[in-house]
């Protein structure tokens, strides 16, 4: 197909060639390359450190301050190849960010800021980005430890595979058997994890081996609209579709004998590893949020190069509503995932014929990806309140934090790294250079590397179960589709990632997490 | 109609790429391709034709009803969007099973109106793809020969 196209190449000379009108005759695909080829060639990073590259200044138009992009440097072609750099600078350009624009090694394309992202506004003159969140809501992930071993449950991984298929509701649509009367549901926007603690298989202890101890202060529940509650009133307690999933695995290598003994784990360990976030509340609180700011961004003559960096000041109106709801969808995030740590003991409890207290089953800890909170750092020499933006990035607390629970105050942080289905997960420890340098903050999981129509196509024909059954992983799944679009190769190699991140110095490896068992959506 | 769609990878999201040869062509093409992928249809391209309605049904064809939705907005683009997240709400919670679109008006240059065919109360598993929503990245609207865009969704 031939096709007349105009294609406005901003880029700056020094970095990405000329600024240059093109008007020529030429087919998408041809035109689509091009463009590749000159983002792929021509940006250049320069070393700030071992495993830190920076992102200049000029790289697009309104950059306020550099990015920084931590990885190792074999991933580096493929990061250009995605267009993220360019994403990390586009958020470079927002008002009032402080310090760079930063990303870590899983990050990949996204909308608006690259997943991966992390960027911190001052509270006076900065803004609140909804899309440098992102639509899923405090998306996080929880790992449940046990007293069991993984060469005690293999023989029966087929069987408690099925009954968590069986009781955790997933899949497309999914509706939990929880139904909650609106000052529940209020509740649980207000208070999130708190309100689930002490119903079924839940205790109080859970709190405490939660982020925030799975509540967030400042949520407003009259500012969540009748839509976002219509949208996720039957999901309490299920997990969703796509990458969310639940895992049975093994701890396979222990790093740090200490911070492992800290978190409860072992080697040869039978743990649960649960990824899902606020489900159809985060998204339509965003979605929302996002329309009202087109209009503040006009009102405030705030220039972007995306709209999906759509944002307001953080003291304005819009700001604060958009913060005291994605609050509240954080919470129910929280909530979410405790009711489902609840039901996976009630599985166990039920298989095992022993209370989960008796298994162990205690929560090793609860951390999220996608949100926005206000954090103390030490900026030019003295304190400062920042709003840091996490989208797909953990926080990662080093020792002696105050905001650790005591159990882990000497050791520092447990940090989950999801990675894929068939290879492996990690748990890491936060490091003092994360708070100098990263806002505390490290990666979160393995990254995509391949479309989903991409990974699709490359499996068409495959039997995703046998083929991860061979590999010692028993999975079941609603939809055939998420299985192709999940097999492994669709990631990046999640060892990889974690590498960058130790070398980089901002985490430690903790342990390695071996799946036996997956539930997907 | 005369319009057309294809749908796009990206790394982590998937986009609709369409045209028509009106602005309520161009509209009607982006909500044909969302379609397609709500009900888990991996075809890339596809010209909507009037045989294609009934394929997927999920009701009785005596069940079938027709449903509106309109859209405001101070721009196309923040029309297309706000018109591609109600339709994804309705389909998504309120259990519409879409299968047509059969109307877009524009009653002035800041609100559009929409009406499907569908089928109500749709059961569960009829829609095989969670889309969280439409987005507002890179997005743009052009109007040359065709009116053109690409609507990124994430999924």
């Amino acid at each position: 197909m031939k096709d007349v196209s105009q294609f406005l190449i901003t880029c700056q000379p020094e970095n990405l060639g000329t600024t240059k009108l093109v008007n020529f005759q030429h087919s998408t695909r041809q035109l689509a390359n091009l463009l590749t080829y000159q983002l792929t060639n021509l940006l250049t990073f320069k070393e700030i450190s071992p495993f830190r590259y920076e992102v200049p200044i000029g790289t697009v138009n309104g950059m306020r301050t550099t990015g920084e992009i931590i990885a190792a440097p074999g991933m580096l072609d493929r990061i250009k190849a995605d267009k993220t750099p360019q994403q990390v600078a586009n958020v470079a350009t927002l008002p009032g960010i402080v310090g760079a624009s930063l990303a870590m090694p899983d990050i990949h394309w996204g909308y608006g800021f690259p997943i991966g992202g992390v960027a911190a506004f001052d509270v006076d003159s900065g803004i609140v980005s909804p899309g440098g969140v992102g639509y899923d809501i405090n998306c996080g992930v929880c790992l449940i430890r046990s007293d069991l071993t993984a060469e005690s449950v293999r023989p029966q991984i087929i069987r408690i595979i099925d009954n968590l298929f069986q009781t955790v509701p997933c899949g497309v649509g999914s509706e939990g058997k929880i139904r909650l009367s609106r000052k529940d549901f209020d509740s649980i926007l207000g208070i999130g994890a708190q309100w689930v603690a002490g119903q079924g298989c839940t205790d109080a202890a859970d709190i405490e081996a939660m982020e925030e101890r799975g509540s967030m202060s400042g949520g407003d529940p009259s500012l969540v609209s009748e839509r976002a509650r219509q949208r996720a009133e039957k999901q309490l307690g299920t997990l969703g579709s796509g990458n969310h999933f639940l895992e049975v695995q093994e701890v396979v290598e222990v790093y740090h004998p200490a911070a492992a003994a800290a978190f409860g784990l072992f080697q040869g360990q039978m743990v649960v590893l649960i990824h899902s976030g606020s489900r159809g509340l985060g998204h339509q609180v965003c979605d929302e949020t996002l329309k009202v700011m087109q209009n503040v961004v006009r009102r405030e003559g705030i220039v972007l190069p995306d709209r999906q960096l759509a944002c307001a000041p953080i003291k304005s109106k819009e700001g604060q509503a958009y913060l005291a709801a994605m609050r509240c969808s954080a919470n129910f995030a929280w909530a979410n995932r405790l009711a489902m740590v609840g039901l996976t003991r009630q599985v166990f409890q039920q298989l095992f014929s022993k209370s989960w207290r008796d298994l162990g089953m205690r929560l090793v800890y609860d951390v999220c990806h996608n949100i926005a909170k206000m954090e103390d750092y030490i900026i030019g020499g003295r304190k400062q309140t920042l709003c840091v933006h996490r989208k797909g990035a953990t926080r990662a607390l080093a020792a002696g934090d105050a905001r650790l629970p005591e159990m882990y105050r000497a050791v520092g942080q447990p940090v989950l790294i999801p990675g894929d289905m068939g290879r492996a997960s990690f748990v890491l420890v936060g490091l003092p250079e994360a708070a100098r340098t990263t806002y505390s903050s490290t990666c979160h999981g393995a990254g995509r590397l391949m479309s989903r129509n991409a990974a699709v196509k490359s499996t068409r024909g495959q039997d995703i179960v046998e083929r991860l059954a061979k590999l010692g992983v028993v999975v079941r799944a609603e939809g055939k589709d998420t299985l192709h679009e999940e097999v492994p190769e669709a990631y990046k190699d999640v060892s990889e990632v974690v590498a960058a991140v130790v070398g980089a110095g901002v985490s430690q490896k903790v342990a390695k997490l071996k799946p036996l068992g997956t539930v997907k959506g | 109609m005369n319009h057309y769609y294809r749908i796009v990878d990206h790394t982590a999201d998937i986009a609709v790429r369409a045209s028509g040869s009106s602005r309520a062509e161009l509209f009607a093409a982006v909500l044909a391709g969302v379609m397609r992928l709500l009900k888990g249809e991996r075809e890339k391209n596809s010209k909507t034709t009037s045989s294609q309605v009934k394929r997927g049904l999920t009701c009785q064809p005596a069940a079938l009803s027709t449903f509106q939705l309109s859209a405001q907005g101070v721009d196309d683009e923040e029309l297309l969007v706000e018109l591609v997240n109600k339709f994804l709400f309705a389909c998504q919670t309120e259990k519409w099973f879409p299968l047509q679109v059969q109307s877009i008006i524009f009653p002035d240059d800041k609100s559009v109106s929409a009406e499907f065919i569908g089928c109500l109360n749709s059961p569960k598993g009829s829609l095989k793809r969670e889309i969280k929503a439409a987005t507002y990245h890179n997005l743009k609207i052009t109007r040359g020969e065709r009116w053109r865009t690409t609507l990124v969704l994430d999924v």
